[in-house]
């Protein structure tokens, strides 16, 4: 039996924990740790809460797919090296309804820049029912500025073939010559 | 009803078919039947009878028309009911050529029969007559081998059934080419490519059964109805005849705004429409012109959550953005029948996101299956993740 880990990250609001939950055969476990750090966005609060998502995915031979959702607030980025240690690929989530999704790209590509290098990414745009702009064309545009060219898909979290679908892609990413067994 | 523009014309009734198909039947009639047949409604006075034999009720249906009704010459629509006797058989999804060969082979019944005044008695070549099925054998097909029946269908439609063809044949390789021109696929592709060329505004397309209006910059589609998929399907089938009385008319933003606030408009992803009507129109073929021996260039992966999900069409994208193959190699790289990669071609191409890439020097249709492969280390993993994924294991 091996272990093996997949990361999931975005914004906060972006359905990390609900992806997550749509793929996991267990319920999906937040864990939760406070923080004196403040958090410039709420200055009257002096506390912030870092929730990391955790899922599993077992396969018929026992290996275990730990499915890893990033905490979203940037303050404390310096979990996610910890956490993409190892890791098969990064899911990327970003919220299409937030204020500038565009950046959010481009923020959450700089921060798992050598994690991408080593792997692969697959971005899934979520909420696009409720903001069409911008369009998958723009994200494509903007990923290949970066020298980019992953699969980018519109994502409802809360569907499991939407989100199956964005790992399968990022499984083919990984490994052009993959062949599913017929 | 639409009137016979033939007095010669045979009057035909459709039974098991709901409105939209039978419009489509109009269509067919006045088009490429050239006004020789003409719908009517009346079983009484028909002289001929199409019938739609999957239906949910069709059974009980079929044997009360047949009863009622033994020696009317009918044409069955069926997926798979090949053998009920005394009728002239189509398979769908319905080839446009074999529909009309059917019916003419009708006519010649009908008209053998005005001459002799004999009752029509069609020959099923050769074979015994059978009793049509009956409801209780019907009824005891399993669900699941319906189910089966009905992908294996649905992936006929999008894909074809052609064989893989040798390139060095020219005679096999004339068979994967259509043109989308003579389809209405051609002519949505034009509207687009039109469309987008505006600052503003949008496409009015009229001449089909609703209007529709194409705004590319919403990538939204307006129709004036729920568009049946069945009955797009149809239309996407027919060729396009020489007086077809589709036509574009350029609406400015305040003329949509109108439309939008006074009519009742439904909206769909343009791409997704696009892409479904070159997968039907293609049939596993590709456009006219399209060189074997270059390598196919994707822009970028489609938007697979959105639109029909070829077989292996992930596979066939990933192999695509990692390096560029051409059809032929791509095929036996990834060992799957031609068709498959034909179809996710052409659907690519009427959304622009595939083209050929014609700065390539043309090679031997083998040449590029000798570039190195490597080998993932974790690539048994990712099969079983992939098992699991799509409910393998």
């Amino acid at each position: 039996m091996s272990n093996y880990k997949l990361i999931f990250t975005g914004p906060t609001g972006a359905g990390k924990s609900t992806a997550i939950a749509a793929l996991s055969e267990i319920p999906v476990v937040t864990t939760e740790a406070k923080s004196s750090l403040r958090n410039p966005h709420q200055e009257f609060k002096t506390t912030v809460t870092v929730g990391l998502d955790y899922g599993l995915l077992k396969l018929k031979n026992n290996d275990k797919i730990h499915l890893y959702g990033t905490p979203g607030q940037e303050r404390f980025d310096f979990m996610w090296d910890i956490l993409t240690e190892g890791g098969l690929g990064l899911i990327l989530l970003i919220d299409n309804a937030r204020i500038a999704p565009l950046e959010d790209l481009r923020f959450f590509l700089k921060a798992f820049e050598d994690f991408i290098k080593q792997t692969q990414v697959a971005v899934g745009i979520t909420r696009m029912d409720l903001s069409s702009k911008p369009k998958l064309s723009e994200y494509h545009k903007e990923l290949r500025k970066l020298g980019l060219n992953p699969p980018v898909f519109d994502v409802d979290a809360r569907n499991k073939k939407d989100v199956s679908l964005l790992l399968q892609a990022l499984l083919y990413s990984l490994d052009p010559n993959l062949k599913a067994d017929r | 009803m639409t009137q016979s523009t033939s007095k010669s014309a045979l009057r035909i009734v459709a039974v098991g078919m709901d409105k939209p198909t039978q419009r489509l039947l109009e269509m067919v009639f006045n088009g490429p039947g050239r006004g020789e047949y003409f719908l009517i409604e009346q079983l009484e006075v028909a002289q001929a009878c199409i019938f739609d034999l999957d239906g949910i009720a069709a059974a009980k249906l079929w044997a009360n028309y047949r009863q009622q009704y033994p020696y009317l010459p009918t044409i069955v629509l069926s997926l798979n009911h090949h053998d009920v006797a005394g009728t002239v058989f189509v398979k769908k999804p319905i080839e446009i050529e074999k529909f009309l060969k059917a019916l003419a082979k009708i006519k010649q019944l009908k008209e053998e029969e005005a001459a002799t005044g004999d009752l029509p008695q069609i020959s099923v070549k050769g074979q015994p007559a059978h009793l049509a099925p009956t409801q209780s054998t019907r009824e005891a097909k399993l669900a699941t081998e319906i189910t089966v029946e009905q992908e294996e269908e649905i992936l006929h439609q999008f894909c074809g059934y052609h064989s893989d063809i040798n390139p060095q044949r020219s005679e096999e390789v004339e068979k994967i080419y259509y043109d989308p021109n003579n389809y209405l696929q051609g002519f949505f592709e034009k509207a687009f490519a039109f469309s987008q060329q505006l600052e503003t505004g949008g496409i009015l397309i009229e001449g089909l059964y609703t209007p529709m209006i194409l705004l590319p910059e919403n990538n939204q589609l307006l129709c004036g109805c729920e568009t049946a998929e069945n009955q797009l399907r149809t239309m996407t089938l027919l060729p396009l005849s020489r007086s077809s009385h589709l036509r574009m008319i350029t609406l400015a933003e305040t003329e949509i705004q109108q439309r939008l606030a006074t009519e009742k408009l439904i909206a769909q992803p343009l791409d997704n429409f696009l892409w479904k009507m070159a997968l039907w129109t293609a049939r596993g073929k590709i456009p006219k012109g399209t060189d074997l021996s270059k390598d196919v260039v994707l822009v970028n992966w489609p938007n697979f959550t959105r639109l029909v999900l070829t077989p292996h069409a992930l596979e066939i994208s990933a192999l695509w953005i990692a390096n560029p193959y051409s059809l032929i190699d791509t095929a036996k790289m990834l060992n799957l029948p031609q068709r498959y990669v034909f179809a996710f071609f052409s659907a690519a191409c009427a959304i622009k996101l595939a083209f050929i890439d014609r700065r390539t020097d043309t090679r031997s249709p083998t040449s590029s299956l000798t570039r190195p492969r490597s080998e993932h280390p974790k690539r048994n993993l990712f099969k079983r993740l992939l098992a699991r994924l799509r409910g393998g294991e």
